[in-house]
């Protein structure tokens, strides 16, 4: 029984009440946090094709499986493609990690491939992805809030515009050379902020994409729900405004496949509200914000707390997002 | 005095053996690390060579900013409201992109030709 398929399929069997062969299991991409897989399950009803989830036990989690399953059966009632849950598993001996296994859903996720499908499809396919986006974020903060689970209310209990001021001054003051351009933009932001959402909702905070399954028909799921909390909708508006998911088709604003335009007419359309400023003032946050995140990167590999040839990288990545913000305040 | 090839051509070298034989014959995470590897190599090349006239130009874009060369005092000055007038904010902000593009030169060449949305 020491073979992961093994221990998969035996805990599978138990969970089904009946006897599951799994078959095919095909790592898809081994991230720094989680390891994904895809396999096929066959059984007396047949055969289904499934893909796995684990978060390595010794990875920093930043939400419990439980969760993460939580809000994305939350927002699949709600409306937004994701791929269906069929099982959770907290119990690390299995396969040395909590997972899930959800539906396995066909299409591209790489984000160069997923340009090139678009590229290669018929016409209208970038904008009709970036609209089905709106519409998906715009169901998801449809979702009362107060259905979600605990632990996606921040530890400060900061509303979310003060929260997120308050980590930018903090990755501000840890900065081991002083950043200009950032203490700028940190000083627009603090003057420009928004006033508090009248109320918080489900946010997904890296719908991007790279995050996405897109086919020829245009978005079937958005992957990666572990970093979701509540707070300030307008933040997954802004996020996949990014100019690092564009891929370098820096004149299509939404991950280099639609306009702005489209994404929020989805949004719009689908019963969202939402203020341009606000939009805009989020990019320049969460571009500062993720800037400060490369810096804290290269400190992680600095103080050994997490050496990799990656992280030390990082640091000199800060000056495009420098580059970034400041473009964004003209 | 070394002879040549000069540190920075050295280092060209051994990102092109990285990129053009190494990382063919990897795959996966270590293939991946490996690419990063060639472009920090890359990046450290540029440099060698760069870095000494940047310092200078920066010096002199940050004394423009708030009449001190030092990063520490014109980030304190930024923060404590120094752009916050219309003008001074464009002006500066003008200033502050030359000192980033400069930083990219180095780091990522290209990435600064982009105007916003």
């Amino acid at each position: 029984m020491d073979d992961p398929t093994q221990r998969l399929a035996s805990w599978l069997s138990t969970e089904r009440k009946t006897e599951i062969e799994v078959i095919d299991l095909a790592p898809v991409s081994a991230g720094a946090r989680r390891f994904n897989a895809l396999f096929s399950i066959r059984s007396a009803g047949g055969q289904e094709r499934l893909a796995l989830t684990m978060i390595p036990t010794a990875s920093i989690q930043l939400l419990s499986v439980v969760d993460e399953a939580a809000v994305r059966t939350l927002a699949e009632h709600a409306g937004v493609p994701v791929p269906h849950i069929h099982h959770v598993c907290t119990d690390e001996s299995v396969l040395g990690g909590p997972f899930f296994c959800s539906t396995a859903v066909d299409g591209e996720t790489v984000p160069r491939r997923v340009l090139r499908l678009v590229a290669d499809g018929d016409p209208g396919l970038g904008e009709r992805i970036v609209s089905q986006l709106g519409s998906a974020l715009a169901r998801l903060g449809s979702i009362d809030p107060v259905t979600a689970p605990d632990a996606l209310a921040p530890e400060s209990g900061n509303p979310p515009i003060a929260e997120a001021l308050s980590q930018v001054d903090t990755g501000l003051a840890e900065l081991l050379e002083p950043s200009p351009a950032f203490a700028f933009c940190t000083r627009w932001l603090e003057r420009h902020a928004p006033d508090e959402p009248d109320q918080v909702a489900i946010v997904h905070s890296d719908v991007r994409n790279g995050n996405i399954i897109v086919g020829p028909d245009g978005l079937r799921a958005i992957l990666d729900w572990e970093g979701s909390r509540l707070g300030d909708p307008a933040e997954d508006l802004a996020w996949t405004c990014q100019r690092m998911w564009r891929f370098r088709e820096d004149h299509l604003t939404v991950g280099g496949l639609g306009t702005f335009t489209s994404l929020v007419d989805a949004y719009r359309n689908a019963g969202g509200i939402v203020d341009d400023d606000r939009v805009r003032w989020w990019r320049v946050l969460t571009t500062v914000r993720w800037g400060l995140g490369m810096a804290g990167q290269s400190r992680a590999h600095l103080d050994g707390s997490f050496p990799s040839i990656v992280m030390a990288a990082s640091a000199r990545r800060m000056a495009e997002l420098e580059f970034d913000a400041l473009q964004l305040l003209r | 005095m070394h002879q040549p090839p000069s540190a920075a051509e050295l280092l060209r070298t051994v990102a092109a053996t990285l990129t053009d034989e190494a990382v063919p014959a990897l795959s996966g995470p270590v293939q991946h690390r490996v690419r990063v590897a060639a472009n920090i190599v890359e990046i450290v090349a540029r440099e060698c060579e760069l870095d000494e006239g940047l310092r200078e130009r920066e010096t002199a874009l940050l004394a423009a900013i708030a009449g001190t060369d030092d990063a520490t005092e014109v980030a304190a000055a930024l923060r404590a409201g120094a752009a916050d007038d219309p003008v001074e904010h464009d002006r500066i902000r003008d200033l502050l992109l030359e000192i980033v593009r400069g930083d990219l030169s180095i780091a990522k060449p290209g990435y600064d030709g982009w105007d916003g949305d």
